[in-house]
This record gives structure tokens, C-alpha cells and sequence, in this order.
């Protein structure tokens, strides 16, 4: 069994948390949080002794206190704690992305390499049953060699003005462009699929509605106050039609009495008009990518989908297969008249991303107990290339030039 | 009855579904030309009602022509070609993406599918004849 030491328990590190609980090949025995709700939460749900939490990261990286650590910060904090735990001689799970500097990503990898140390990044979407179950297809050849590859991340417009207009995310200097924040995983996938490099991409992309100049006259700078009480961005009457989806600390009591009071709040950002924050991230970008052996790829990412959804499309010599990951069915067309589905829904345990938390959890558990490597677990060296890819977009975005990100780190 | 490109156009009109934000399409044709290529960027002008700002092409021949042209109209919409002529019968579906409905659409077909930017929003069939 190895033991964990959690930096970060916030909304992904006790999403991990729930999981690592359950499993007998791990064990949470610290936790480094600021928040006094997070260390009460890892107290009474993880049951971790009162010696073993820290609110204070000098004190914390004072000695090892566990043979992994599972970094589940904000972006910008990455770096540090993971080059911290790697000098102490951890193991690190690393939340993605990496980090929001590409120097930093290679020099992380380095680290790990020099320290002879994993990094395993949580690309969460290549454990859910969906995209592994495309990757096994591919590797059995029943499209044949992929020619083209067609990603689209829908992003709910309830999803999107929490996480990237109101929440952590809306805001490339504070945490990290939304291309390489949340499209991380859609580059990693066609990556990983295509296995092979890019050659070239060109990406296009602006934030072009939510932004101030789209408000309503009149329009409160907080929804409470606002006299547009069914506007389908108005926090109060989103969120209480669907209080699971507001970020909110351990122990909240979502009654409609305390939801009210709590986006009331002035210092509350989730209780602001989404054309009225303090937003900067894209809410639509383009990724169109060229790989070696003339393969094509897009990624389509946008904010204005009813409900989360990803359609992934690949073409192949042989065939093509395609799908959405939450309807959680693949179908496969080959050129020579067959044609089959695959129903994932029955593989896919726990709710969140798609059945891939969980099984991310149990993959890099037994991994690291010694276990068997999944086909999913990604080392930090294989998510610089696919992070390299949203730096290259990013920067084409604000150039507007086309970009060669190579063949190296 | 309207056209498809008619059809389009009607339902991504500000009154109906809000103000369209990005275009998203995936095609498999008989021969990807460079006219039918631009018959497509074409399209997605109409359905836009903009001039493109900026455009990327990025296509390849081999085993059959595939890729893809990015859009970016001046109006801010966003759009996504996607094109392929591999030996599968033809099919082009659109999919609208608006502040107030998500809208999908098969080339030749009766009816688009719609949701409406709402919590639990049924999806609703809207069928070409019957639209006005």
C-alpha cells in the first residue's frame, strides 16, 4: 500500500479523494490546504490526524510525509509544489495542466527524470471507458491507420459561466488560457490517438459574448439585485433550479434560504452577471492542426452548448468510428460495408467525467502499488508534447500566424 | 418548402434561437474539390450573414482528400469545416451553436433538432415544412 499526501483539496482533489478512500492499495495520511473547510473536510471524511494537516506549504514540505503526492492546486502553484515534492522524493499525481508556462512543463519533467521520479498528469478523459475504448479499437486496427480527426468540446453554457466567467478559470493571467486549461484533454487525446507529432497548426478564437457590451439594460451588476430574473445566466435562478453546479465550500447547506445569501455576497463572484465579471478567457477557439504522414486534425471548443457534450470523429485507412462520450456509444463504419457500435454505458463507473475519475484513481492506485500500467496513465514527458500543442494555439490565436511545434520538448 | 440553406438561415435568426456563435460542420462528400470547398465556405457565410475575417485551410490527398477550413467571420462567429471524401456514402451534418438553442441538421433531411439554452431542455424536432 503507498500513502498520500493530498496538496489541495479542493473540488479535483476530493473528487480523487472519494476514490483513493475506497481503495485498499492507498491511503490519504496528510493534507496541505489554506482553507480551514478543506482541512476540517480531510478530518472528518478521510479521518487524517490533526498532526498531519497543514494550512502552511513551508511547513508541510519540511520532510516527506508520504510516498506520493496528489497536487490538486491552481495552476500557477504547480510548479513549485511539484518541483518542492520532487526534490523530497515523492511520486506526484498532477492535476492538469501542468503548468501555465511551457518552460515550466519541460523543466518539471526534467525534474522527474533527474530524480528518477513518476509524474503522472490526470488526463482524466483517457481512463473513461468511451476514449479507452476508442484507443483499444484503433490498436486492433478496425479503422486502420488514422487519416483524420474531427474533436469537438461543447461546453455547456451552465459549465462555462460557472467555471470560466465566474469561477477559477476566468482568467488567463491568474490561472491559464482555456486552451490549455480545459482543451488540455482534447489535445491530449488526439495525441494520444494519433501518436504522432504536429507539424503545423493555426488556431482562431476571441471571447466574444460575454463581455460587457452584451448586458441587458439596466442589468445589476448582481444577479440578485437584477431585474432580469429569468435570464438564463441569472446565478439565483440558475442555481437554485441546479444547485449541484455551484462551487461552493465543504459542508454548505444548499438550502434556497443560504444559496440566496450566499450569492448576495459582494466578494462572491459566482453571484455576478456574466457580462459583468472580470472575465478574459475565450468562450470559442479553433485548433486546425496538421500531423506528420499528412494526418489532419481540429478541435472546436465553444460555451454555448445547452449541456456539456464532446463529439469525436477519426477516419481511418480502413473505416471511420465516432461518437459522443456522454451518450457513451462508438459506432464503426468500415469502407467495406460493415458497420457496429460499441456501447461503453455499462463500463462507466462514477458520474464524473464520463466514469475517467474514477477509473484514473484506480489505474494510477495500482500502478503505483506495483500493479499493472494502464494504458491511459500518462507521464508528465507525454503531456508537455500535447500541453505544447495549446501553447502553440494560444500563441497563433494572438498572432495570428501559423506555428511548427516540432518534433521536440 | 424552404431549402436546407433556407431552412438554416431561418432558424439561426436572432428571434428564434438567440445569436448564433459558432458553426460547426462535418462532412463526407463524393470528391473534395476546391470548388466544393468553397461551396461550403459559402454556406457557412450565409449561415453566418458575415464576411470572413480570417480563414485557414489545411487539407491532405492521401489515402482520399480530408481536413478541414477554420472561420472567422467578422461578425465574431466561429466555424468549422470538416471534410472528407472517404468511400462512405455522402452526408453533411451541421451543428448551430447559438445564445439561446443548439441547433443540428443533416444535409437533405426533414427536420433539425433543437434545444434551447434552458436546464433539462427537451430536444425538440423542427420540421422543414411546417417552419415559417
Amino acid at each position: 500500500m503507498k500513502t498520500i499526501a493530498v496538496i489541495g483539496l479542493g473540488n479535483r482533489g476530493g473528487v480523487y479523494c472519494s476514490y483513493f478512500k475506497t481503495d485498499e492499495k492507498v491511503k490519504i495520511v496528510s493534507v496541505l490546504d489554506v482553507s480551514a473547510d478543506a482541512l476540517k473536510e480531510a478530518r472528518e471524511k478521510y479521518g487524517v490526524e490533526e498532526k498531519n494537516l497543514f494550512s502552511d506549504e513551508e511547513e508541510f514540505f519540511k520532510e516527506k510525509r508520504a510516498d506520493v503526492a496528489l497536487i490538486a492546486t491552481l495552476d500557477r502553484l504547480h510548479y513549485r509544489q511539484t518541483m518542492k515534492a520532487l526534490s523530497l522524493g515523492y511520486d506526484v499525481i498532477l492535476e492538469k495542466p501542468v503548468s501555465p508556462s511551457y518552460e515550466e512543463c519541460k523543466k518539471i519533467a526534467d525534474a522527474a527524470k533527474a530524480a528518477g521520479k513518476k509524474v503522472i498528469v490526470c488526463h482524466n478523459l483517457r481512463y473513461t471507458p468511451f476514449y479507452m475504448t476508442m484507443k483499444i479499437l484503433l490498436s486492433e486496427g478496425a479503422i486502420g491507420d488514422v487519416v483524420s480527426f474531427e474533436q469537438a468540446e461543447n461546453v455547456g453554457f451552465g459549465h462555462y459561466m460557472c467555471s470560466f466567467v465566474r469561477g477559477k478559470w476566468k482568467s488567463s493571467e491568474e490561472t491559464s488560457p482555456i486552451i490549455l486549461q480545459k482543451c488540455c484533454h482534447d489535445l491530449d487525446i488526439i495525441y494520444w490517438m494519433i501518436g504522432k507529432k504536429c507539424v503545423k497548426l493555426s488556431s482562431f478564437g476571441s471571447l466574444g459574448f460575454y463581455r460587457a457590451e452584451h448586458a441587458p439594460e439596466n442589468a445589476a451588476v448582481k444577479c440578485v439585485d437584477c431585474v432580469y430574473k429569468d435570464c438564463p445566466y441569472n446565478a439565483k435562478y440558475f442555481y437554485l433550479k441546479s444547485p449541484e453546479s455551484l462551487c461552493v465550500p465543504y459542508g454548505f447547506d444548499k438550502s434556497e434560504e443560504n444559496i440566496v445569501k450566499y450569492l448576495s455576497d459582494d466578494d462572491n463572484p459566482y453571484g455576478k452577471c456574466v457580462f459583468k465579471s472580470d472575465n478574459d478567457v475565450s468562450d470559442r477557439q479553433t485548433v486546425n492542426m496538421l500531423f506528420e504522414g499528412g494526418i489532419t486534425a481540429t478541435l472546436l471548443m465553444h460555451g454555448f452548448a445547452n449541456a456539456t457534450h464532446r463529439i469525436t470523429k477519426i477516419y481511418g485507412t480502413k473505416g471511420v468510428m465516432y461518437g459522443s462520450l456522454e451518450k457513451g456509444v462508438i459506432t464503426v463504419e468500415t469502407y467495406d460495408g460493415k458497420k457496429y457500435e460499441k456501447d461503453v454505458n455499462k463500463s462507466i463507473k462514477g458520474v464524473s467525467h464520463s466514469g475517467g475519475d474514477e477509473r484514473l484513481s484506480r489505474d494510477v492506485a495500482e500502478y503505483l502499488d506495483g500493479g499493472r500500467k494502464a494504458i491511459g496513465i500518462s507521464f508528465v514527458e507525454d503531456s508537455v508534447y500535447s500541453h505544447k500543442l495549446a501553447f502553440s494555439a494560444e500563441e497563433s490565436k494572438l498572432t495570428g500566424k501559423e506555428i511548427y511545434p516540432g518534433d521536440n520538448l | 418548402m424552404m431549402n436546407d440553406m433556407e431552412f438554416l438561415t431561418a432558424l439561426t435568426r436572432v428571434g428564434f434561437s438567440g445569436e448564433l456563435q459558432a458553426i460547426d460542420l462535418s462532412a463526407n462528400v463524393g470528391e473534395l474539390s476546391d470548388e466544393k470547398i468553397n461551396e461550403y465556405v459559402m454556406k457557412a457565410a450565409a449561415i453566418a450573414r458575415s464576411e470572413t475575417d480570417k480563414i485557414y485551410r489545411n487539407f491532405s490527398a492521401s489515402p482520399f482528400a480530408h481536413g478541414a477550413v477554420t472561420l472567422f467571420f467578422k461578425n465574431g462567429i466561429l466555424s468549422r469545416l470538416s471534410l472528407s471524401a472517404a468511400p462512405l456514402p455522402e452526408k453533411a451534418v451541421w451543428r448551430l451553436f447559438s445564445t439561446g438553442a443548439e441547433i443540428i441538421f443533416t444535409e437533405n433531411g426533414d427536420f433539425a433538432e433543437m434545444k434551447k439554452a434552458e436546464l433539462d431542455a427537451p430536444t425538440e424536432k423542427i420540421y422543414k415544412k411546417d417552419f415559417k
